[in-house]
């Protein structure tokens, strides 16, 4: 685009807001991630609000009878081999699958932003003990060793979301230290250190808040993987105890009847798949917003 | 959507493919057409993985289908007319009346696929080295009397052992083999079905090529794939798409779907496989817990679980014994069927807020339904279920003998023939004795009922042995199940029984 | 040159160590061991011979030195449940699963490249954004979600490619490779989008347009060969991952590749199996990252000559574009 004087003047305007105002007001401009983000707050309103409107019998109560009903104006989305509309069970999943999602993605931010973040501050021997760890790790794929840590704990929904967890910890160690790489040798920090400040304290309070942005990608687009991990979990058979209705294990339960019932595959993948897609919309959409130059 | 189910019904009387239901418990041999030329190789599906190649180490009935090709027994027991023949035997007899000798002379023209010829020694070897406890638990040796004679000795009596040659954990390998290479030796047969190790993918393909020096009829296929699709919706998929010509385990609820499809034929038959429902009953919550124990049982509607599961061919089971055997007994004094009011009023006797954990293994997922049936059924009688999965591993672990953690678990068995094959579940120390039970009456009547010549005497024996595990709901018996083979129409050849170890020995698709 | 691969293989090594010893440690923890599965029938004699004769009756650390030792003289050991050496186990194995590694990075790029291009063209339109979106679909969606309905549309209802194994050459390929190459495709065209955005502007192509060189020809010639780094750099990883098996995708089309032969293993605590795969998976994608650098050289002469000082050279090429997981 050429320079010219209408730019110009946007560019002043961009000046007077705050770093989060500006990012705010890129963010607002991408539609992908508005629809995302909008996506993102109906399906936080129903997660968070269902069990005040819902009868949880209507999720969990089963009606052999009525068991693998085609999709009608009373079961929207059909019922499944117990007799439960699939409707409510997937509304009522979206619980248990965002509460995974972010969980999982809590337990791996807890571990891997301060690993990153000691290894990329210190540098040295630190640096390489943590990184060599971590690529130990890495080395196994993810999905397996989410496969193992649930193998080791047993499962349940609380293991589930460590399971996947731990396997996205490597990430965020990588990526925290990266962004810490870029900022340690900034004048503020020096100086931080030159008035005798802790390293604990420069780290938490000038290191870290200033590589906040690409952690904020990684942790919206590892929120959309985890719920995809769990998932696949839940489909090797790995997944959270019934009667919940996770979408994984819905999605597995219906793989045993997709010759004639394909719906019950289809609706909770449906259900995966649009949160998950919302989930990375916002992501990219951040990091453009963060980051301006990849964007272009 | 009516217009469409009605469709659908509409369709299915037009073309209502070949669906053999067979009544009762039987063994068939399909019959088929005689075909000039016959299709050289074919794939069939198998729905559980096949680990190992070597019948002296695991004993279940996927393995089965591959000991049924590759190796013999020293006997055959033909399960439909229910007697015994020579198969690498050419004769067979108790040595004497006690029960604890049998006498055999080999046939002379047997030769293994690594072209040693069998010899009394090869018995010994693979009677010495079997660990299924089929064998062990009354094995005690082999004395070798010439090159083709010999006498297999036992620890104690045991009227049933003859069955038990003719089980595939008493299949023979070579013992040339096994000492020129320990690891793999144990896959050297002598069946009409040779392991292509070229071509064998462990634990997804078993390629087999036929053994052209088969001392019996030679197979009309030349080359057979078995091929794991664990998944029974896929099977399905893969059958219908002619990917394979035979599989077993079609999902009830898609027998439906298959028995439109003009190209296939379906067989079903009911099994004496049985679902049962198993109390920890050394440890935990239901151990000397008899009101527990009644209270889930009445709280337990049977025809539910088999609905859920889908099986339309299922029997719901009363006693906790093989309907198929022989001292099979069900006429109760006690009524423990489903009776919700019942169960409610012993979950009131015991305090109500009655919790307890039941561990399921999800590598089936009839497991994971019928578990959420049992937990919902119990929901509503006041006792709260939490259902914790587990994988193979974790439910062998957890369940075995000495060191059993759950508390109650859903489990299967697959049942022989003869009536001491129950002591698996009921005897002190047996892995397969998934209740732990430890009840010193129990353990008696077993000795009692496997050494006893006298009929009516054993007869007496296993009803008591039966009214003592029912009334005191040790375990639950849940349902015997059906199942299906179901295959490309004209396929023919293979022998489909009730016990669920079929052989493909001689299956055959004609060329077209 | 083979100083610079001597220090990869050197570098190897503690990886191979420390996660060998990570399966062991976290195998041991988990409930029940791979006796429990072989040895359902075993009498209790037999069990305890086994066990001693496996190293269970000693601590993980013992069976561990002894697993060691054998990789040391090069021996990955014997499956205890397939009774099968696991090198025998993996070779059985890999041929399926390079084939549908290669073809679903070979789907990633003949989608992603052409996509990540069009996007480039006619950046910030209608044809970028929904290129982008339709690119994030294929990482949204379930691995095995979308083979099931591939399967149900191709396999089922149109016959027209098998739904299971590995027995029909190409045709037995398709679907799976579908499947995960949809699933690499976010990254690939995101990475091929953004370099060319970045060659696009720069001076050389300007010059080339100016020069009157047809658009497609600037776009082929000079835009997408410049750009080639970064998207190398992601067809390495990519095709390392997949390279460790694809265990849900596997799982579906009933493939036989190594994912399901390391995840059987995991539930029937075959630590060794399990370890065995890992470490060959480790040198695989190790193998790859070599061709990759290779590559680079012949995509980029400027970087041949520097081979002698690896370090300044991966300072040259930057960090490597994120890769994201998801569930294969």
């Amino acid at each position: 685009m050429e320079p010219n004087q209408k730019t110009v003047s946007v560019a002043k305007k961009y000046r007077k807001r705050s770093a989060f105002g500006e990012i705010w007001h890129r963010l607002r401009k991408n539609k992908g991630a508005m629809i995302g983000g909008i996506l993102l707050l109906i399906l936080f309103a129903v997660a968070l609000t269902i069990d005040f409107w819902l009868d949880q019998e209507l999720v969990i109560g089963q009606n052999l009878r009525a068991r693998l009903k085609a999709p009608s104006a009373a079961h929207w989305f059909g019922t499944d081999e117990m007799g439960r509309d699939l409707f409510w069970r997937v509304l009522y999943g979206s619980r248990y699958s965002l509460a995974i999602g972010f969980v999982a993605v809590f337990v791996s931010f807890i571990v891997g932003v301060p690993l990153g973040a000691v290894a990329g501050y210190f540098g040295g021997a630190v640096e390489t003990v943590i990184m060599r760890i971590t690529d130990i790790f890495s080395a196994v794929p993810a999905i397996l060793m989410a496969v193992v840590v649930v193998s080791v704990l047993g499962s349940s929904t609380i293991n589930l979301m460590i399971a996947v967890g731990v396997s996205s910890i490597p990430g965020f160690v990588r990526v925290t230290r990266a962004a810490v790489l870029t900022v340690r040798n900034e004048e503020y920090v020096e100086a931080a250190k030159a008035l005798g400040k802790s390293n604990l304290y420069i780290i938490f309070v000038h290191v870290l808040p200033n590589c906040l942005s690409p952690i904020i990608v990684q942790t919206t687009l590892r929120v959309a993987s985890a719920i995809v991990s769990a998932s696949s979990l839940s489909f090797l058979g790995l997944g959270i105890k019934p009667p919940a209705p996770e979408w994984g294990a819905l999605l597995t339960a219906g793989r045993n009847y997709i010759l004639g019932y394909s719906y019950l595959t289809f609706f909770p993948g449906l259900a995966i798949m649009i949160t998950v897609l919302a989930f990375n919309l916002l992501g990219d959409g951040l990091r453009d917003a963060m980051d301006p130059k990849l964007k272009r | 959507m009516k217009k469409w189910v009605s469709l659908i019904l509409a369709m299915m009387m037009l073309c209502s493919a070949a669906a053999v239901w067979a009544e009762g418990l039987t063994t068939t041999v399909v019959q088929g057409a005689e075909a000039e030329n016959y299709k050289k190789q074919i794939d069939i599906a198998l729905a559980s993985q096949i680990t190992t190649l070597d019948p002296g180490l695991v004993s279940n009935v996927q393995h089965y289908y591959l000991f049924n090709m590759v190796y013999d027994t020293l006997l055959f027991y033909d399960n439909s007319t229910k007697e015994l023949s020579g198969k690498l035997a050419k004769s067979f007899e108790w040595a004497d009346d006690t029960y604890t000798k049998i006498h055999i002379v080999l046939r002379d023209d047997v030769v293994f696929h690594n072209g040693e010829p069998l010899t009394a020694e090869d018995i010994a070897c693979s009677l010495d080295r079997t660990t299924s406890t089929l064998v062990t638990n009354s094995y005690d040796h082999v004395d070798v009397l010439g090159p083709y004679e010999l006498d297999i000795v036992l620890k104690q009596p045991n009227v049933d052992f003859m069955y038990v040659l003719s089980h595939n954990s008493s299949a023979i390998v070579s013992k040339k083999a096994l000492e020129a290479n320990p690891d793999l030796g144990g896959s050297i047969g002598t069946g009409p079905w040779v392991i292509d190790m070229d071509n064998y993918v462990a634990g997804d393909t078993i390629a087999l090529v036929r053994n052209d020096k088969y001392w019996g009829e030679l197979p009309k296929t030349e080359k057979i794939n078995l091929r794991l699709i664990s998944n029974a919706s896929s099977r399905l998929v893969a059958l219908q798409n002619k990917e394979v010509v035979l599989m077993t385990s079609v999902n009830p609820t898609e027998l439906m779907l298959a028995k439109m499809n003009k190209d296939l034929t379906i067989y079903e038959f009911p099994t004496a496989q049985m679902y049962y429902f198993a109390f920890n009953n050394t440890s935990g919550p239901a151990a000397d817990n008899l009101k527990l124990r009644q209270a889930v049982a009445y709280a337990i509607n049977h025809e539910d679980l088999f609905l859920a599961t889908g099986d339309e061919g299922a029997t719901p089971a009363t006693s906790f014994w093989g309907w198929h055997m022989k001292y099979y007994f069900d006429q109760f004094d006690l009524d423990l069927s489903y009776n919700p009011e019942k169960a409610k009023e012993l979950v009131a006797e015991l305090g109500g807020n009655v919790t307890l954990h039941l561990m399921v293994n999800t590598s089936s997922s009839d497991y994971r339904i019928m578990s959420e049936v049992i937990q919902d059924q119990c929901r509503q009688v006041g006792i709260q279920i939490i259902i914790d999965e587990v994988d193979s591993a974790g439910a062998t672990a957890n369940s075995k003998y000495a060191s059993a953690q759950h508390e109650a678990m859903l489990y299967s068995i697959n049942m022989n023939d003869w009536d001491s094959d129950m002591g698996r579940l009921l005897s002190v120390g047996s892995n397969t004795n998934k209740a732990v039970l430890n009840n010193e009456r129990v353990t008696e009547l077993l000795a009692l009922g496997v050494s006893t010549t006298d009929e009516a005497k054993r007869a007496e024996y296993y009803k008591e042995l039966q009214i003592l595990v029912h009334d005191n709901c040790f375990y639950i018996p849940l349902y015997y199940t059906s199942d299906t083979v179901a295959y490309q129409k004209d396929t023919s050849g293979m022998r489909i029984s009730y016990s669920r170890d079929h052989d493909y020995s001689y299956i055959a698709v004609p060329e077209n | 040159m083979t100083k610079y691969i001597f220090k990869r293989i050197l570098m190897l090594i503690p990886v191979i160590i420390g996660v060998s010893l990570l399966i062991f440690i976290m195998l041991d923890l988990a409930p029940g061991t791979v006796l429990d599965i072989i040895a359902n029938d075993y009498s209790p004699e037999q069990l305890e011979e086994l066990r001693h004769q496996l190293g269970y009756d000693r601590s993980v650390f013992y069976r561990y030195g002894k697993y060691m030792w054998d990789l040391v003289h090069g021996d990955l050991g014997i499956s205890y449940i397939y009774k099968t050496p696991v090198w025998d186990l993996y070779m059985q194995r890999l041929p399926s699963t390079l084939k549908l590694a290669g073809a679903s990075v070979l789907v990633s790029i003949l989608l992603s490249i052409p996509l990540g291009i069009l996007a480039a063209r006619k950046h910030g339109s209608i044809t970028d954004n929904v290129s982008m979106v339709a690119a994030l679909l294929g990482l949204s969606m379930p691995n095995f979600w979308l083979g099931l309905m591939l399967i149900i549309l191709f396999s089922l209802n149109l016959g027209w490619f098998p739904s299971s194994g590995d027995t029909e050459g190409i045709k037995s390929l398709i679907l799976p490779a579908i499947t995960i190459g949809t699933g690499l495709m976010a990254t690939l065209t995101r990475t091929t989008r953004s370099s060319m955005l970045d060659v696009i502007r720069s001076d050389y192509l300007r010059t080339a347009r100016a020069k009157g060189v047809p658009e497609k020809a600037v776009i082929r010639k000079h835009a997408l060969k410049n750009a080639l780094i970064p998207i190398i750099t992601v067809i390495g990883t990519q095709m390392g991952r997949t390279l460790g098996g694809s265990v849900v995708t596997e799982n579906v089309f009933s493939w036989p590749g190594i994912g399901r032969l390391t995840i059987e293993a995991v539930k029937q605590r075959d630590t060794i199996t399990v370890t065995g795969c890992i470490i060959m998976s480790v040198i695989m994608i190790s193998i790859i990252q070599l061709i990759v650098d290779i590559a680079y050289a012949f995509v980029d002469p400027r970087l041949k000559s520097q081979y002698s000082t690896a370090s300044k050279r991966r300072k040259r090429i930057g960090r490597t574009p994120e890769v994201r997981a998801n569930g294969t």
